[in-house]
């Protein structure tokens, strides 16, 4: 089972511990709006179960609505992978406070699409 | 006039996309939907909105790779829906020695071959720590000596590895007696270490040992390291043993040994067996190397191999020095005592970029061993996960020998360019006259404290 994650740096407080989670490839970027529509549709394409999102939380955001914008791209994703009958839990959205939270995130992920 | 030394570079692409130092960051929101031809992103000089891609294999937008940061998208759109940002991938190369601007450069010179060039005019800093605290010499920057940077006269980089006698002797009818020991001529002062991490497969080494093959110089090995693949490139390793026996000599022209009690024994009983042979000694840069130089050069070694950590600073020391510092104490106290030619000086450790192996033979070092550059050069993001038990990012053993080989080659060729560069702006055409000849360089620290004392 692969899971992807695209993580806003900011978002998490030790990489290198959410690293040890080898089910879960972790992507860094500057803020989680950078990841665009077509980009997570592409990476539904190479065959991974599940992708992450990984943004601030409210009011963190350097970007100030950044994570806003990505969560508003995941929800679209959604309905997308709906249409085409992949299925909207395939993706999702998460704010974890430190690396302990995403660790549960991705095993609540892994759960989610057994 | 001798031979040139000349390496042949091949472009060898990287296998994954480089992280850009800047990233791109679209904020759709706030985009005015433009007319097509209106929009920012069709007056791109360099086409990256064309040529982006979402590169499946890691996931990633290349965009960031190919932006050459001009700003023109940024200060050209309406409402300021596309910004940059620093890229965190970026920022978590290498650490606060191996710095990200060194790896991406070295990831570029190992794909082209080529003198890295940044750009028009450099706006500092001018002096740092390290290395960064020696300015070279450039006064013969406009006079005939460029020559010898475009090819006209001849800029040697051979340095000699053995020892040499301080006198010779002659019988009464005036012909010589003396036995002159053997020497090797290493075309350029750069010799490859064994790499100090890594998920290091067999087709690492393979690489390592090519790529020396190509070059015409020597690969430090560890014993256990030497399979049969390995000894098809047995004139260009130096194994590295503990004990003299016929079989583990045999074959090579020069043989390593970790410094120890009997290491002259060692070295005796190895010319016992091939009185040909050249020797290293490999030996901890620390506290008490003077003396030990001082001792092994007197005892008649032949190459010693000085090893500071992989930051070029001193090991088991409170307030570590930097290896400039501490080759330049070697180095004047085998002059003080009328042996530095006795012996040749190999450093390695903190020696990351071209500059800085010039810098190291400045300061009194015959040549460098280098193998962090390599392991770069192979697209290594120093984020040592391999030594947490982590996964490699870029799947390091996954290799193909010859693809790194050819990166390695690259490398050095770059690296030779620039050696041939700095010493042609010295004024300077054979790489033996640049070890210590601090006459050329000037010393930051030296200057302030002159100044301001």
């Amino acid at each position: 089972m692969e899971i992807v994650a695209f993580c806003c740096h900011n978002s998490l407080d030790n990489i290198k511990s959410i690293q040890k989670d080898t089910s879960v490839k972790v992507n860094l970027l500057p803020c989680s709006s950078k990841i665009e529509v077509g980009h997570l549709l592409s990476t539904f394409e190479t065959g991974v179960d599940a992708v992450m999102v990984i943004g601030c939380q409210k009011g963190k955001c350097q970007f100030v609505d950044g994570s806003s914008l990505a969560k508003g791209r995941v929800l679209y994703t959604k309905r997308l992978l709906n249409e085409i009958g992949l299925g909207e839990e395939k993706i999702e959205f998460f704010t974890p406070a430190n690396s302990e939270e995403f660790l549960e995130a991705a095993k609540l992920m892994r759960e989610k699409i057994k | 006039m001798p031979k040139k030394y000349h390496i042949s570079p091949k472009p060898t692409p990287n296998r994954f996309v480089p992280p850009g130092k800047y990233v791109i960051i679209e904020q759709d929101q706030y985009c005015l939907h433009c007319p097509t031809n209106a929009c920012v992103k069709k007056d791109c000089p360099y086409d990256v909105y064309a040529e982006r891609r979402f590169s499946s294999a890691e996931l990633k937008d290349i965009i960031d790779y190919l932006c050459k940061g001009c700003f023109r998208c940024i200060q050209g759109c309406k409402n300021n829906a596309i910004s940059r940002t620093l890229n965190p991938e970026y920022l978590a190369l290498g650490d606060e020695y191996w710095k990200p601007e060194i790896i991406t450069s070295t990831y570029n010179q190992a794909e082209t071959g080529k003198i890295p060039v940044s750009g028009a005019g450099y706006g500092g800093p001018f002096t740092g720590p390290g290395f960064d605290s020696m300015w070279t010499d450039m006064s013969e920057i406009v006079r005939p000596t460029r020559d010898g940077i475009h090819g006209r006269e001849y800029i040697a980089t051979n340095i000699d590895l053995g020892k040499k006698l301080s006198f010779l002797k002659f019988d009464e009818a005036g012909e010589l007696i003396s036995e002159p020991p053997t020497l090797l001529d290493l075309p350029m002062p750069i010799i490859f270490n064994p790499l100090p991490f890594g998920v290091l497969s067999q087709e690492v080494l393979l690489a390592q040992a090519q790529a020396a093959k190509i070059l015409d110089t020597f690969m430090i090995v560890n014993e256990s390291d030497l399979s049969p693949e390995i000894l098809r490139y047995q004139t260009n390793l130096i194994p590295l043993i503990d004990k003299v026996v016929e079989d583990k000599i045999r074959g090579f022209v020069m043989v390593g040994f970790s410094d120890q009690q009997d290491v002259l024994a060692l070295i005796e009983s190895a010319r016992a067996i091939n009185p040909k042979i050249v020797t290293l000694i490999k030996l901890k840069f620390n506290q008490g190397t003077v003396e030990r130089v001082l001792e092994l050069t007197k005892g008649g070694a032949d190459v010693l191999h000085l090893c500071a950590d992989e930051q070029g600073k001193e090991l088991d020391a409170a307030n570590p020095r930097f290896i400039k510092e501490m080759i330049r104490q070697v180095h004047l106290s085998l002059v003080e005592q009328s042996l530095r030619d006795r012996v040749t000086l190999i450093v390695s450790g903190g020696i990351a970029e071209a500059a800085h192996l010039a810098k190291a033979i400045i300061s009194g070092v015959d040549g460098v061993a280098i193998d962090l550059p390599l392991l770069v050069a192979l697209e290594c993001r120093i984020c040592k996960n391999c030594v947490e038990g982590l996964p490699c990012p870029v799947k390091i053993e996954t290799i193909d020998a010859q693809w790194g080989a050819r990166r390695m080659v690259n490398l050095m060729n770059a690296w030779h360019s620039q050696l041939i560069e700095v010493m042609g702006a010295m004024g300077i055409r054979e790489a033996r006259r640049l070890r210590g000849e601090v006459g050329r360089a000037m010393n930051f620290t030296d200057l302030e404290e002159e100044t301001w004392k």
